[in-house]
């Protein structure tokens, strides 16, 4: 369910429909929807930004345990 | 019709560490900065697909370049090429340029996330003065 979530909120935001929240709340409460989506699109709107600079995983930073996942940067 | 009731600030409000982290970049690099306000806000209308800033004909200097490299931001990462950052370093500071492109992309996560949970991309002037 989060990813499916995570797809909307990039790609399709209209397309999360009563049918898409009420599966979110199967699964989450209204509270974790709110951290969750917001943590995402936080996430994705600077990854655009990164994305137009040209800089990939780990090119900066990379001897820092700064990003979301170290063990990636490291492997 | 909104999936989470009452305005943008409200629904973060629920998870007091969005809420306040929302406000420390609202108030930091989306209202403030390095880069004139304005310059943004053009910006952030774009990306609402606001009808006056889509014909890119119409400005030109610093505003074209930002709104060139706000939709290469939002749709088009291809567009950013070493055309167009020479351009953009040919105007901007590489301190402008940091402000500006992170707030452009604050303001696209962020009306991403409104408009999944039912609201438009962004309130209206009025109520965005009050929130």
């Amino acid at each position: 369910m989060a990813l499916l979530y995570t797809s909307m909120l990039v790609w399709n935001p209209e397309g999360a429909d009563d049918a898409l929240w009420a599966r979110l709340r199967q699964h989450f409460t209204d509270e974790q929807i709110v951290e969750l989506g917001s943590f995402v699109c936080l996430t994705y709107g600077q990854q655009r930004v990164i994305k137009t600079w040209g800089v990939g995983h780990g090119e900066l930073l990379a001897d820092t345990t700064a990003g979301l996942a170290p063990s990636k940067v490291e492997s | 019709m909104a999936h989470l009731p009452e305005n943008a600030d409200e629904i973060r409000g629920r998870v007091p560490a969005v809420l306040e982290s929302y406000a420390f970049i609202r108030d930091n690099v989306l209202r403030d900065g390095v880069v004139d306000p304005a310059l943004k806000e053009l910006c952030f209308r774009y990306l609402a697909e606001d009808p006056e800033t889509t014909d890119f004909d119409r400005f030109e200097g610093r505003e074209r370049l930002a709104l060139d490299w706000a939709h290469a931001i939002a749709w088009d990462a291809d567009a950013a090429d070493d055309a167009l950052w020479d351009r953009l370093h040919a105007e901007f500071s590489e301190q402008e340029l940091v402000d500006l492109g992170c707030a452009i992309g604050f303001e696209l996560g962020q009306q991403h996330w409104r408009r999944t949970v039912g609201l438009a991309a962004r309130d209206e002037p009025a109520q965005a003065a009050r929130s």
